[in-house]
């Protein structure tokens, strides 16, 4: 290997590489779809407040829904027109304030809520503190003023519960499943009756049960995100805190973690959802809404949070026009990749080099069947007319000023026979390169005039056959989403034709051409 | 870098056992590495090849006239109608495209071998064509050369039907490498180009001789429209010609170069024209690749000097290479 093979491996395995890392990076850290299909699932709550004033000073602060395990909240817009409206966030969830000096009459107040599926592994993860939980104090200093019966009752089941478990999601199914299985012990813990500690509610008992046992747990509501609903039920669930997971909601009947369930919580404890002053709620209602958007969109929005540098480059970040043209655009290179791979190893003869490539963007638009047609057509009626220019014995550049005239004409002849035939054309045909056309009927009557009619039929169907090999390249969908979504693959791109660039073995043709070469007899 | 002989390591394919010598090797590791890019301009313009080689002993076909604007067609005019006989050619033309051959000249135009008479409208159009540069490397204008038109020696006539037959050598550092004889044919209607349908037939450099002869890539034994065979045939001044060949290596700095060679009956061997990009098809006349010769001369150390010495070299390595 001489020096200059050295270098062009070490360039083109260079920018081979360095294009995967990033590609892989973006598939496999941002979440960036390999594939154009991939969708994303998004959820939008809609918190709905009617609330009718009769004049005076008006506010209410309402609970909205915090994201559930798995979810992100992408973004909470409150559209309260007339109303001022505040958002706060703490630990005990999410909360919009809106308020009005004088409110007459009834207005609606909504909150939009949107939740993206996100990797569970960007959940944070809750810290635990050495210390006492003050649930579980609470909970202590509560029994200790409760009847003995209930006392008693809860205290065998927490003891039972601890000789069959090991930690605290154990423990929780292990309560759950004795509150189910022994009523008589269900209904003595039921009985107790603290300040506003009912616990005939499964989700306060066993939370209240859990606390008790030493182990930090709440009773939390919100709402399911389960199907499409105008009217979510608020539901209650319990807790628990775990080390590596942080809060883990449990279904109150039986204690499991409800993992498949998506539960957007409103509040904890007892705190109340809604507090209104100043006037009359109508209505208050959770709706909730299922929808996919393009996994791309969610990669986008992922990636800004993560690695902004790769949204701020993403040509997903251009005004749509200009992103329809890109994606055009930055197929060019690929399709210039099949052509220099079919020239160099193949070893096919073209009408110029990069025709077949423009020609191939042409068929993308037309279809494959349509736009071979199309080519043939407007290449053979120029080729016609163009041979009886030459009889007049023009000039090289009028001549083809002519000739391109004639072209166009031709196209727009064929979208009017179209669209009389109700078949549309006018966009598709706009990407036909007519000066690329031009040129090729020029090139090639001077072909047939000088080389004969083989000569020129051996170059425009090899033309053809490049064209349409390029076109069924640049036509894969996920190649098309690829480049797009992942432009460092044009790196790639590079890094290939480089090592082709220094391909200097045989072409197929040379094998078929050579081939008596050393055999004669 | 051509790289080792081809016998050094035994090559997986039929063409690389041959050594063959493919278009991506040549670009690679001829052209790129042996042709300075300055220079091809000079290669490339054959009114600037006719300055390159002036005075350097080398005979060239004379020049008649050259147009560069379409105001100089009078003059020309003038000109063609006493001599008659002429070329008319594009000075950066490719592959004899844009060729224009006359035997006589009146008022009326320019009488073509054929004997149809061109009016000098029609020659004014050609003109302007290659002016506007339609057969020219790389577009843009052109100029035209109007030439002598040279006489064939008399023996071509049993092999060459009707046009001007010429020898193609490839000079590699100043060597000749090999050498094909081109044939005009009926198909080819006069021109020696093999991708019109000429015959190629390789040489035996040692002797002049054709050993084997192609048309359309493939072997043939008798020329198709005289039936005449095709092998065998000892080329006219063979020995002058080879040494003007090795004499070129001197002249212009192109270490991989083909050099167009016409045998005029009376003046004997003439510069027609010299090609930086010479192409393949000579090893199909000769049925030998160009690999193995190429590698011996890359690999010395020193080229003789003397041009008579060069050409004893080409003898040596032929004669070390040939398969038969």
């Amino acid at each position: 290997m001489n020096s200059r093979s050295i270098q062009v491996a070490v360039i083109s395995g260079a920018l081979i590489l360095f294009g995967l890392c990033l590609i892989l990076y973006k598939t496999l850290i941002l979440n960036y779809p390999f594939t154009p299909e991939a969708r994303a699932e998004i959820w939008t709550v809609e918190t709905r407040l009617s609330l009718t004033g009769t004049g005076q000073e008006v506010s209410a602060e309402f609970a909205t829904p915090s994201a559930p395990a798995g979810f992100a909240l992408v973004d909470e817009d409150a559209i309260a027109p007339g109303f001022g409206t505040s958002a706060t966030d703490d630990e005990t969830g999410r909360r919009m304030r809106v308020e009005q000096r004088s409110l007459e009459g009834t207005e609606q107040v909504f909150v939009l809520s949107r939740f993206y599926k996100v990797d569970s592994a960007q959940d944070s993860v809750r810290e635990t503190g050495s210390e006492e939980p003050e649930s579980v104090a609470l909970a202590l200093e509560s029994l200790g003023e409760a009847s003995d019966a209930g006392r008693e009752a809860i205290e065998s089941v927490v003891q039972t519960a601890r000789e069959q478990s090991v930690d605290a999601l154990g423990t929780a199914r292990e309560i759950a499943r004795i509150y189910t299985s022994e009523s008589a012990v269900t209904d003595a813990v039921a009985g107790m009756d603290f300040d506003r500690l009912e616990l005939s509610e499964p989700a306060r008992r066993l939370a209240f049960t859990l606390n008790v046992a030493g182990i930090e747990a709440r009773r939390a509501t919100g709402i399911p995100l389960e199907t499409n609903r105008r009217n979510a039920p608020i539901m209650a669930w319990t807790e628990v805190a775990t080390n590596d997971r942080g809060w883990v909601a449990l279904d109150p009947a039986t204690g499991e973690p409800w993992d498949d369930l998506p539960l957007a919580r409103l509040g904890v404890s007892d705190t109340d959802l809604i507090d209104v002053s100043g006037a009359m709620t109508d209505d208050w209602v959770y709706a909730t809404k299922r929808s996919y958007t393009a996994e791309i969109d969610r990669a986008l929005w992922n990636g800004d949070r993560q690695a902004p540098i790769f949204t701020r480059l993403s040509p997903l970040i251009l005004s749509v026009e200009a992103q329809l043209v890109f994606q055009v655009l930055l197929l060019l290179p690929i399709g210039a990749l099949a052509v220099a791979f079919i020239r160099q190893v193949i070893g096919i003869k073209t009408f110029g080099t990069f025709m077949p490539v423009l020609i191939a963007l042409a068929f993308r638009e037309t279809q494959l069947v349509l736009g071979v047609s199309l080519f043939l057509a407007i290449v053979l009626l120029g080729l016609l007319l163009r041979s009886y220019f030459n009889t007049l014995h023009l000039t090289l550049v009028p001549r083809l000023t002519a000739v391109l005239s004639i072209v166009t004409l031709i196209m727009l002849v064929i979208a009017v026979a179209g669209a009389a035939n109700d078949v549309r054309l006018g966009l598709s045909l706009s990407l036909f390169p007519i000066v690329i056309l031009t040129m090729t009927i020029e090139s090639m009557s001077l072909i047939y005039d000088e080389y004969g009619p083989r000569e020129a039929f051996v170059r425009a169907s090899g033309s053809l056959f490049t064209a349409i090999v390029a076109y069924l390249v640049i036509s894969i969908p996920s190649l098309q989403h690829i480049v797009f979504v992942f432009p460092e693959f044009l790196l790639i791109v590079i890094g290939l034709a480089i090592v082709l660039g220094r391909y200097n073995g045989f072409t197929l043709h040379e094998f078929v051409r050579f081939r008596m070469i050393g055999k004669q007899s | 870098m051509i790289g080792a002989s081809a016998t050094a390591r035994r090559p997986l394919t039929h063409l690389g056992r041959m050594g063959v010598l493919g278009m991506n090797r040549r670009n690679i590791e001829l052209i790129a590495e042996y042709n300075p890019r300055k220079l091809l301009p000079h290669v490339d313009d054959k009114i600037l090849t006719k300055e390159l080689v002036a005075g350097q002993g080398i005979k060239v076909a004379e020049v008649l006239a050259i147009i560069e604007h379409h105001g100089d067609f009078k003059a020309f005019k003038r000109i063609a109608e006493e001599a008659g006989e002429l070329v008319i050619k594009p000075a950066r033309g490719s592959q004899g495209g844009g060729i224009f051959v006359a035997s006589g000249g009146g008022p009326a135009g320019l009488r073509k071998p054929s004997g149809r008479l061109s009016g000098w409208d029609e020659i004014r159009f050609h003109v302007a064509n290659i002016l506007a540069g339609m057969y020219s490397l790389g577009g843009g204008g052109d100029r035209v050369l109007v030439e002598e038109r040279l006489e064939p020696h008399s023996s071509f006539d049993s092999i060459s039907f009707s046009g001007v037959p010429d020898l193609r050598m490839i000079v590699f550092r100043g060597v000749p490498v090999m050498a094909m004889l081109r044939l005009p044919t009926a198909e080819s209607d006069g021109a020696a180009n093999l991708h019109k349908g000429g015959v190629g037939a390789g040489i035996t450099m040692e002797t002049g001789t054709t050993n084997h002869a192609v048309q359309w890539d493939r072997s043939i034994t008798q020329h198709p429209d005289f039936l005449t065979e095709l092998t065998g045939f000892k080329v006219p001044d063979w020995e002058e010609a080879l040494l003007l060949s090795a004499r070129l290596g001197d002249v212009v700095d192109i270490g991989y170069l083909g050099v167009d060679l016409v045998v005029d009956e009376k003046r004997g061997p003439v510069l027609l024209e010299l090609n930086a990009r010479p192409g393949m098809a000579i090893q199909i006349a000769n049925s030998s690749g160009l690999h193995a010769p190429l590698a011996i001369i890359e690999a010395m150390d020193s080229i003789p000097e003397d041009p008579a010495a060069r050409v004893r070299l080409a003898l040596d390595i032929e004669r070390q290479t040939r398969l038969r």
